[in-house]
């Protein structure tokens, strides 16, 4: 009876199709300082061929491929931003079979000029200086309260959104422990001015983003 | 030595300090708690080249052998460390020689005491805030006029709406000067030795050790001179030269300095400073302290000193 069962439902099937459950994007979403949001996930499959397609308020915009050499159903792809609310979305993809979609993960990118970093600051997380122009060069550096410099970051892209990924090492590889520091983003724009933005945040080793 | 001897010094230090090829390993900060610029706008006009001249209330932050040669006194200082940024410091300082052990010739006292209360307040975004409180006794013995040792010791508590950053850590320093002769004079200062803080999670840090060794010359009616080399972070130097001049009419005195910090980056840090005198008894300093512009920028330091 179970065998007969089978052998319908094989014929009843179009031909090719797997069945795919939704990926799970696992990213918390919410406000961002940066043009760009690193996007994680798990996919339900690691069945070579595969994609794990992302859509931004519905529309593909990149894929996650599955090769043999994919290891992990966790998956992340950095996703670039459009200013204000970026719902995104997952589906597995095999030959002509798709999965259900992803729950939604909501991105709201604030494209207000000035200089943001998570409360407290942690390994893993960036610190994003939104200019209020395209600059020609930005530095940042990151001090102790005495004054001493920590690590230093640049960049000379001319665009308006810098983001700097921190590991929480200093300058010299070691690891920056828990307490206050400064931020310095000295901003240079292309018509000759320059601009020092201040902040003082406080950076907690053990955190995560 | 003469004081063309002396010049000579000055100028090699400064050489020396700006020849130094940057560091490659470990030249750079590993941050941490309780870690604050020292007291008063008369050493930091002077670029913080102080710790074998400095005699009031401020060397219990610099130097606390340097209160053996302290009037009975007490000062405030305030500065905003970093412009625009909200972050303040405020300091109040006690010194006082212990009994009548003061040597009528050399100013000395046996025995001296201080104690320093510091508070350092940030807005640290998101609506939050973070504040130190840092309470210092100091003690310093001078079994003969020529030498005096010194101890201090520190608790601070920090205390901050961010989890995890309410701690509290203690630390000591320990110094020793000596009084060549009238004019020269050097010493030497550990700071942070045998620290320790820890946070409400259990977590533990130590403070980075600091080593500050100085010489100074002084004569009365004369320009006073002073180097300092500092060791820190695993061993880049940070050098320090500074000069006071003696009050004119009894009223106002001039300083300046300039600190080199020897990092991967380099860079220099130059201090202004005046002090106007009343009363034989209270004396206003302040100090400009220029720092690179993509760094702290320009800070003004005032602090107030009286003795009786």
């Amino acid at each position: 009876m179970f065998a007969a069962l089978v052998v319908l439902v094989a014929l009843v099937a179009p031909a090719g199709a797997v069945p795919l459950s939704a990926p799970v994007l696992t990213s918390p979403g919410g406000k961002s300082h940066a043009d760009t949001y690193l996007l994680k996930g798990t996919a339900d499959s690691l069945l070579v061929g595969s994609v794990v397609r992302i859509l931004r308020n519905g529309t593909v915009i990149d894929s996650v491929a599955i090769t043999a050499t994919t290891t992990t159903k966790a998956f992340s792809k950095r996703v670039p931003l459009l200013a204000g609310d970026n719902s995104f979305r997952a589906l597995q993809a095999f030959s002509t079979s798709t999965s259900p979609k992803s729950n939604t993960v909501v991105v709201h990118f604030d494209t207000a000029a000035g200089f943001f970093m998570p409360v407290p600051m942690v390994p893993g997380a960036s610190f994003d200086v939104n200019t209020v122009d395209p600059a020609a060069k930005v530095e940042l550096r990151i001090f102790d309260t005495a004054g001493d410099l920590v690590i230093r970051f640049d960049s000379r892209e001319s665009r308006a959104f810098y983001s700097w990924v921190w590991d929480g090492k200093n300058g010299s590889g070691q690891s920056v422990r828990r307490g206050p520091l400064v931020a310095v983003a000295a901003i240079d724009y292309p018509d000759g001015t320059h601009e020092i933005v201040r902040q003082v945040f406080l950076f907690d080793p053990k955190g995560t983003p | 030595m003469s004081a063309r001897t002396w010049r000579l010094l000055c100028a090699g230090a400064l050489l020396a300090s700006m020849a130094m090829p940057p560091r490659a390993h470990a030249d750079s900060s590993r941050g941490g708690m309780f870690n604050l610029p020292r007291y008063g706008a008369r050493a930091w006009g002077m670029g913080g080249a102080v710790i074998a001249r400095i005699d009031d209330e401020s060397a219990i932050d610099w130097n606390p052998a340097g209160i053996a040669e302290s009037a009975r006194g007490a000062g405030v200082a305030a500065v905003e460390l970093v412009p625009d940024a909200f972050l303040t410091q405020a300091q109040a300082a006690f010194v006082m020689p212990i009994g009548h052990s003061r040597n009528p010739e050399t100013g000395v006292s046996r025995h001296a005491a201080g104690a320093m209360y510091t508070n350092l307040s940030a807005d640290v975004g998101a609506g939050q805030t973070y504040s130190e409180n840092h309470l210092r006794l100091a003690y310093a013995y001078s079994p003969q006029p020529v030498v005096t040792f010194a101890f201090s010791g520190r608790i601070a508590f920090a205390r901050s709406g961010v989890d995890n950053f309410d701690s509290w850590g203690t630390s000591v320093d320990m110094a020793v000067k000596l009084r060549l002769s009238r004019a020269w004079s050097v010493a030497v200062v550990g700071h942070d030795l045998f620290s320790r803080y820890s946070f409400e999670d259990g977590h533990d840090d130590p403070n980075d050790h600091e080593y500050v060794a100085g010489i100074a010359h002084h004569m009365p009616g004369a320009v006073d001179l002073e180097a300092n080399v500092t060791y820190l972070h695993d061993g880049w130097l940070r050098t320090m030269v500074g000069a006071e001049t003696p009050y004119f009419f009894g009223r106002v005195a001039l300083r300046s300095g300039v600190a080199i910090l020897s990092t991967g980056e380099g860079r220099e840090r130059y201090g202004f400073g005046v002090s106007v005198r009343a009363l034989q008894q209270l004396s206003v300093h302040y100090a400009a302290n220029i720092d690179d512009e993509d760094a702290f920028g320009t800070t003004h330091r005032f602090s107030l000193g009286v003795t009786w």
